[in-house]
């Protein structure tokens, strides 16, 4: 089915504090790194227009804006996701095991229809700080593999690597899961200034 | 033993909030501390925000059925004074029985399919047979074999169509988000703007109700959302069409906005005209007119939302309550109002979120376990439910917690309590659009007081055909519960088994719930002086998302007021700069 409407993705990120979710998205959408780490203030998410397949595709992609933290994320935050992103720090192995949880805490809160096909890709940042290194490919790779074979990407959002084809990625399985609900949810009405009148003639 | 001690105390450090001082922290978060939450942190304060729980909302939360049938089944038993606390609980689950009925019926239909087809075979074998005679008479041998082969390849040929599973009201109940205090937005209403002027709304969606409806006399009134349709209705005389007309004319030239000042002395003087005529009274106001009781009815339940104390409305807020309706309709749509496209919870949560970007921190499942305050009354800092001691200068919540950690201080409150009841049916009212609501007025169905009904379809149609969401609301006096409240309007409307549903062509209930909840809010009294009394920091917001104007008006000036008291001359939740505008750090 050949589909010619404005295709909007959202896309989370997920992942233990201090991971890099903010930089990989500021690198990605502002090309853009700042070493500084501010505990994500004014972050809330940021959109870029990409192309995939001769599709023109706005991708919406939403920070945690901290709320992870303490894992309080609220279910609003979840909904209507197309695509998870889950980063872990490779020099944490702390960030790396949790993967797990965040997985699930997906799962739970956003209740995707087909939670075994629901696309995640995992980000295993910060490579460029390679003599620190203590959670290796092969490890993730194999995690990302019993998961249903998640997509991996190792990824330095500093020195701009891998992001730009991680996020290619991302776009790509988003909207094979959007194309592929039969029964894709409505969206609603976004409330804005100056709506237009529905109708004319407008009573009283 | 004390190496146990020191590795206990290290453990639960590590759930510590790195910080330790912040300019207020709130406790709950229901729409008002949420909204609050929002504007203090855009206006540049340190924000600590706890729940005890591990959702959003508290009273203002939604839930997928399997969540609020777990909530229902917990309140049961639990007396725990923390939002959402509800009482009178009664469930009752038709589903299965019906999920049953319509599998025994499904198996029979089948089962009469697989006998016709059988029937039609076994004929055009018996045909087949006679031919394969006929042409075949004189061959003996090694027809029986071929015979049964045939058979075979025509089983083969006809496998039994697998049918998908159907799944139970239970497995699809996360396509309902449901409201345990559904409130509507007027699209012109102080919520909608705020949500707009703040940003907010970028976190929500919304859908538009389809029609509304007064129900008098056993009948559904449209209630008509343009001139044309006044007009066209067939329910009302031509002199009860006039008689709408003219009320409503009355309210537009008392309130069509102006920016000629003589039209402005014109208007007040024309308020002050009839404020003295009908002393201050909205009601007066209405019955002055003359009109038939049903458009009386109309004009006071449907056209005007303010329910509560309908006696003592003031002239001024009945006149702006029809005012607001009016100018709302045919904003988004028909009706004047919209709801929250995964429900009312979500409006908490997209303040939270505001909150968050502008550094607020959160943390669910955490409460307070206690105030501290210096020999003058002056709160110093609060101490979390893990042992954290945080230094603050205001602490907010609600007045059933502050009235368990502060019992230096009394903070009178008056309480308020509601009947709900939940129902999800296998289809919508006979004669209504999908997205409805419906005003009940006194005594319609020996009810006492207004009931507001509310009728939703799910958030994924196609996988729910026909299953609808109804909520019932109605201010509770006295000590009855909301099954002594609502039964008899339910009854009205719905079946409560198949035989019954299918004599009365009624929506047949097949799940539904009645409970009670009671709010602690502030008199106006006390807003205008008791609740900021404390100097000492420790601020009280109502719990009532149900202002007695369907709106959130109310809950919004209340969080306005605690706003300007902490941040005097700040802006309320100036609107957030889009993210194109940000300047980000440079790299290094």
């Amino acid at each position: 089915m050949a589909t010619k409407k404005k295709v909007l993705l959202k896309v989370i990120i997920l992942g233990d504090s201090g991971v890099g979710k903010t930089s990989l998205m500021n690198q990605y959408v502002n090309k853009k790194f700042s070493n500084q780490y501010k505990a994500t203030i004014g972050a809330d998410f940021l959109t870029k227009e990409l192309m995939v397949d001769d599709r023109v595709v706005t991708m919406q992609i939403w920070d945690t804006a901290g709320q992870e933290r303490f894992q309080s994320l609220g279910v609003a935050f979840y909904r209507g996701a197309d695509c998870c992103v889950l980063v872990y720090d490779v020099n944490v192995a702390k960030t790396f095991e949790n993967l797990d949880s965040w997985r699930d805490e997906f799962l739970i809160q956003a209740g995707p229809r087909d939670p075994d096909n629901f696309p995640f890709v995992v980000l295993g940042n910060k490579i460029d700080l390679e003599n620190q290194r203590v959670v290796s490919q092969k490890r993730a790779a194999s995690w990302c593999q019993s998961k249903g074979n998640i997509p991996y990407y190792e990824t330095s959002a500093k020195e701009a690597i891998n992001v730009e084809q991680a996020f290619q990625t991302i776009a790509r399985n988003a909207i094979k899961l959007e194309d592929g609900l039969v029964f894709p949810i409505p969206s609603g009405i976004q409330i804005q200034p100056e709506p237009t009148p529905a109708k004319s003639g407008v009573c009283c | 033993m004390e190496e146990e001690q020191r590795l206990n105390i290290k453990k639960e450090k590590e759930t510590w909030i790195d910080v330790d001082q912040f300019d207020v922290v709130l406790l709950g978060t229901n729409f008002i501390e949420s909204i609050l939450a929002g504007a203090l942190a855009r206006a540049g304060k340190s924000v600590l925000h706890l729940d005890k729980n591990s959702f959003y909302g508290g009273f203002d939360s939604s839930f997928t059925l399997s969540q609020l049938a777990t909530l229902l089944e917990e309140s049961k038993d639990v007396k725990d004074p923390i939002p959402p606390y509800l009482s009178n609980v009664i469930v009752t689950d038709n589903s299965k029985i019906f999920e049953e009925e319509e599998r025994l019926e499904q198996e029979r239909k089948d089962k009469e399919e697989q006998e016709e087809q059988e029937r039609k075979r076994l004929e055009q074998e018996k045909e087949k047979q006679t031919e394969q005679q006929d042409t075949k008479d004189d061959e003996t041998k090694g027809g029986e074999g071929e015979e049964s082969k045939g058979e075979e390849q025509q089983q083969e040929q006809t496998p039994i169509v697998k049918k998908p599973i159907k799944k139970t009201l239970h497995e699809l109940g996360r396509f309902f988000s449901i409201d345990l205090a559904p409130t509507l937005l007027y699209s012109r209403g102080s919520m909608v703007n705020l949500l707009i002027s703040s940003s907010a709304s970028k976190y929500l969606e919304f859908k538009s109700l389809d029609q509304n409806y007064l129900y008098a006399k056993n009948t559904l009134y449209n209630i008509p959302s343009t001139k044309g349709s006044i007009f066209k209705d067939s329910t009302f005389s031509l002199r009860e069409k006039r008689l709408i007309m003219k009320f409503i004319e009355t309210i537009r030239e008392l309130t069509q906005p102006t920016e000629n000042e003589q039209d402005k002395q014109e208007q007040e003087k024309k308020l002050e005209e009839l404020n003295s005529k009908h002393d201050g009274n909205f009601l007066k106001l209405v019955k002055s007119f003359g009109m038939t009781e049903l458009v009386e009815s109309f004009v006071l339940y449907g056209l005007s939302l303010i329910h509560e104390n309908l006696e003592s409305i003031s002239l001024k807020q009945g006149v702006e309550s029809v005012q607001l309706y009016v100018s709302s309709l045919l904003v988004y749509g028909t009706s004047p109002f919209l709801v929250p496209y995964y429900g009312c919870g979500d409006i908490p949560q997209a303040f939270c979120r505001l909150c968050a970007v502008y550094g607020g921190t959160y943390v669910l499942q955490r409460s307070v376990e206690s105030l501290s305050f210096d020999e003058n009354n002056i709160l110093q800092g609060i101490k979390c439910t893990e042992g954290q001691p945080i230094k603050t200068k205001y602490f907010i919540a609600s007045p059933a917690y502050v009235k368990t950690l502060d019992t230096q201080n009394t903070y009178p409150t008056i309480t308020k309590r509601y009947s709900r009841f939940i129902g999800i049916t296998n289809k919508k009212l006979n004669n209504t659009l999908e997205q409805s609501f419906i005003t009940l007025p006194p005594n319609t169905c020996s009810n006492k007081n207004v009931i507001n009904i509310l009728q939703l379809d799910s958030i994924c149609v196609p996988y729910l055909k026909g299953k609808t969401l109804y909520h019932f609301t109605t201010l509770s006096e006295g000590e009855s519960t909301a099954e002594e409240d609502l039964k008899s309007s339910v009854d009205n409307f719905f079946a409560n088994n198949t035989q019954e549903a299918t004599s009365t062509d009624k929506p047949r209930l097949e799940w539904s719930s009645y409970f009670n909840f009671t709010f602690e809010t502030l008199t106006n009294d006390i807003k205008e002086k008791n609740v900021l009394n404390k100097d000492g920091g420790v601020l009280v917001c109502s719990d009532s998302p149900i202002g007695s104007t369907i709106d959130y008006a109310s809950q919004l000036e209340e969080a306005k007021k605690l706003f300007e008291y902490i941040c005097p001359n700040e802006i309320f939740l100036e609107k957030v700069p889009e993210p194109e505008d940000i300047v980000w750090g440079e790299a290094q």
